[in-house]
């Protein structure tokens, strides 16, 4: 894999973006993030090793204009705590965004 | 980007679901510290490729910078529970462990069931009780004897027989008792067993046991050959020490 590139296990959390709960300063109220959706143009680099492909991906490299771009692909990723899946089961049937705070 | 080589997208998608496993345990690692769990609920990915048909199989070749004209391929994991998982999945019956690249056919076969849907010996039983003609379905010559003695060499091949001891016992007539595991299995095949190259008769037989009657008026030697055909796929031959 080319080293700009990172495995998707190490890939994919880093762009997630959770954060430790937020307490207001008596500690009366507690704010956490209950779930997110991220969706990002990746590049991606796929090298064939016998039978298996192994996945590299980084988020776009350079923020410049140059007269080849490189190649896009789009990165979705939905991720949910296990209090939120347990409390509202039925954002997941409607489609709902997951996204957004939850006291 | 270095070498770009053309890839399947069942190899692509199992790597795929792999590193997706890791990245939930790699979520599960870090939840620790926010006591909260996260799960991944649906991850997508779309992916810029050139699909290729050669060999009989479908490829995709990653597009490169400056190409035009590529192919969006949109794969789509999203979560399931194991209970959803076998309430989805069909029961398997206790043969259908064999898959199809453990039956010894040649590759164009192979493929030529793999486009009807055929993994698994399980499959292939299926189409046999639906009467499919396999032939025509596959346009070869393909047919369910020939097969089914491939598969039955599979499977024997993969649970041999294995002989643990030989005693010989004394009563009317000496009888040579062969004991062990995975012998006389097939209930439809009846033992063959050949005593120092004379054909010897077969008194009784089972998975565990074999046991053959050594020819009137012969005794045996200090080394004796005996050959035991189990089934058409399992022949042994043992040297019996008296």
């Amino acid at each position: 894999m080319d080293e700009a590139f990172r495995p998707l296990p190490e890939l994919l959390p880093e762009l997630l973006p959770l954060a430790e709960p937020i307490s207001t300063e008596d500690g009366t109220i507690r704010t956490v993030i209950t779930g997110c959706t991220v969706q990002t143009p990746v590049e991606l680099d796929l090298t064939v090793t016998g039978g298996s492909v192994v996945i590299g991906g980084a988020p776009p490299i350079y923020h410049l204009e140059t007269s080849e771009t490189p190649v896009f692909h789009s990165l979705r990723l939905v991720v949910e705590s296990s209090e939120a899946a347990e409390t509202s089961p039925a954002s997941s049937a409607s489609g709902a965004d997951p996204g957004g705070v939850a006291p | 980007m270095t070498d770009n080589r053309a890839w399947r997208l069942e190899d692509f998608v199992d790597s795929l679901v792999v590193e997706l496993d890791k990245t939930r345990q790699t979520l599960a690692v870090k939840a620790i510290n926010t006591q909260l769990s996260y799960s991944v609920k649906e991850v997508s990915l779309d992916v810029n490729a050139f699909p290729t048909y050669t060999d009989g199989s479908v490829r995709f070749t990653t597009a490169q910078p400056g190409e035009e004209g590529a192919s969006k391929l949109s794969i789509q994991l999203n979560s399931i529970t194991d209970q959803q998982v076998r309430a989805t999945t069909r029961l398997k019956s206790v043969e259908a462990g064999t898959s199809l690249d453990e039956v010894e056919v040649d590759a164009g076969t192979r493929q030529k069931l793999r486009r009807i849907g055929v993994n698994s010996v399980d499959d292939l039983q299926e189409l046999q009780a639906r009467n499919v003609d396999l032939g025509a379905a596959t346009d070869s010559d393909i047919d369910y004897g020939q097969l089914a003695r491939k598969i039955q060499k599979a499977r024997r091949g993969r649970s041999g027989p294995a002989i643990d001891a030989v005693s010989l016992t004394r009563e009317d007539e000496p009888v040579l008792l062969i004991e062990g595991s995975q012998l006389a299995i097939d209930p439809t095949f009846e033992p063959v067993a050949v005593l120092n190259g004379e054909l010897a008769e077969v008194l009784s037989h089972g998975p565990a046991h074999v046991s053959v009657a050594v020819p009137a008026g012969r005794s045996l030697a200090a080394e004796n050959e005996v050959v035991i055909t189990f089934d058409p796929y399992a022949v042994v031959r043992v040297n019996v020490r008296t």
